[in-house]
């Protein structure tokens, strides 16, 4: 039987992981040439 | 060898979850946006491919989990065969491209790994806790966006693991090592693939032959039309269920698709390590200090938006694709209210895999998929111990009340 707290639960974390990335975006998001370095690093990275 | 087996009809179609469909679709629209204006449109492509990979993990409802169990317990190897099989596309279509080292005038790499203890200790924790938790790398994302509150714990503690994994990570690898070693370059890529397809044929053949011997019959791939399926081809697609051949298929190509678009395989969990990472961070935890988090290095990946980290852009496509299947399919968040023992073993699950796929070099898609379909041999090896684990810990699963 569904329990419909699951909605609210997944809701909350849903809107939780929205204002997480909201927050890490807004507080990291800097000038282009800062972004370029940032992507260097991940392409360095993704391998796995 | 029998291609299908007959399915049951469809029974009457479930209402569309309005709900689920207008959050996936605000949250596909939100992110498109700000990677549009402040990252790149190739970022909005990897947010569209991993939404495309989440609607074909949910509608083939492509587990490599209950793949697995169901072969160890069951003895039913479709699941198995069809991983195998979305393996063998892959590498086909990644060979050309390893091979030349770039493709459509930009430049690609595969995934590789050590073959050493440490991918031998992470793949067996891996297996160990991916039986467990219930899901995978992939399963846990797609199986989150299709609204599963018990794996919601899974992927909070997969995080949390992986953190730990990442602080570990450094002394794990001056333990003995064969080193990396791609089969591509030792023995040229057309070799290598015959190679690798071999031995995927032949571990299917077994898997086939172990069946019939079991069942007397034994679908190579399933039921051609699975269970509950609307009978139109139109209605399937979009509502699912799909069988699992359109599953391995797909996901062979949109890995293939990723490498273009990415520069890399498809990958799930470095996504969670930096997540665990930035968290920690911002709870005060001092994880430059660790020599994993260099800040002349990865630590750089801490002060840039996680939305230039394309595996994490790809892991929010992957959940926000599921979540927009399941709205559509009417299947959003339809399980029971989950007991403590099986959220204790979602803990425990999520914290192994986390751990464990940091020491393997990824998960089952890291490191299996895109890693044996890269020609890399520590696939090979993270398989074996990885399966060893699964055998171990299938047995516990019904004392955390999880059935098998």
């Amino acid at each position: 039987m569904p329990d419909p707290l699951n909605r609210w639960i997944l809701g909350a974390a849903l809107a939780l992981a929205a204002l997480l990335i909201a927050a890490d975006h807004i507080a990291t998001t800097r000038p282009a040439e800062a972004r370029a370095d940032a992507a260097a690093a991940d392409s360095a990275e993704a391998g796995d | 060898m029998t291609a299908t087996v007959a399915a049951r009809p469809a029974a009457a179609p479930r209402p569309i979850d309005r709900g689920a469909v207008l959050a996936a679709l605000a949250g596909f629209l939100l992110l498109a946006l700000a990677l549009a204006s402040d990252v790149s449109t190739r970022f909005v492509a990897l947010l569209l491919l991993g939404g495309t990979f989440g609607v074909v993990l949910f509608h083939a409802a492509f587990g490599f989990t209950a793949g697995w169990r169901r072969f160890m317990v069951e003895r039913r190897g479709a699941g198995l065969r069809a991983q195998f099989l979305a393996i063998a596309i892959a590498m086909v279509l990644f060979a050309p491209m390893l091979a030349s080292g770039e493709a459509f005038g930009r430049g690609v790499y595969g995934v590789l790994g050590p073959l050493g203890v440490s991918v031998a200790v992470g793949g067996f924790l891996f297996g160990f806790g991916m039986q467990l938790a219930g899901g995978c790398g992939s399963g846990t994302l797609f199986t989150v966006g299709g609204g599963s509150v018990r794996m919601l714990v899974t992927l909070a503690f997969f995080v949390f693991g992986s953190l730990i994994g990442s602080f570990h990570l450094p002394w794990w690898l001056e333990l003995p090592s064969l080193g990396w070693i791609s089969l591509g370059r030792e023995l040229g890529y057309p070799s290598a693939v015959a190679v690798q397809i071999a031995a995927l044929v032949a571990l299917g053949a077994g898997s086939w032959w172990m069946e019939r011997r079991r069942h007397g019959s034994a679908p190579v791939f399933g039921a051609a039309v699975p269970d509950g399926a609307p009978a139109s081809l139109g209605a399937r697609l979009l509502r699912g269920p799909w069988p699992l051949i359109w599953g391995a298929v797909a996901l062979a190509a949109l890995n293939a698709l990723t490498m273009i678009v990415a520069g890399h395989p498809w990958a799930i969990t470095s996504g969670f390590m930096l997540w665990g990472a930035k968290i920690a961070s911002a709870i005060g935890v001092e994880v430059t200090a660790w020599s994993f988090w260099d800040p002349d290095g990865r630590g750089r990946m801490l002060e840039a938006s996680v939305l230039t980290n394309s595996i994490s852009v790809m892991n929010f496509g992957v959940i926000l694709g599921a979540l927009l299947a399941a709205g559509i399919a009417g299947r959003f968040a339809t399980g029971a209210r989950p007991s403590a023992r099986s959220i204790l073993a979602a803990a425990i699950g999520g914290t192994l895999m986390g751990y464990g796929a940091r020491l393997g070099f990824g998960c089952n898609i890291g490191a299996m998929f895109s890693g044996i379909a890269s020609g890399s041999l520590h696939g090979w090896l993270w398989f074996a111990v990885a399966w060893i684990g699964s055998a171990l810990a299938i047995p516990l699963r019904p004392r955390f009340g999880l059935g098998n």
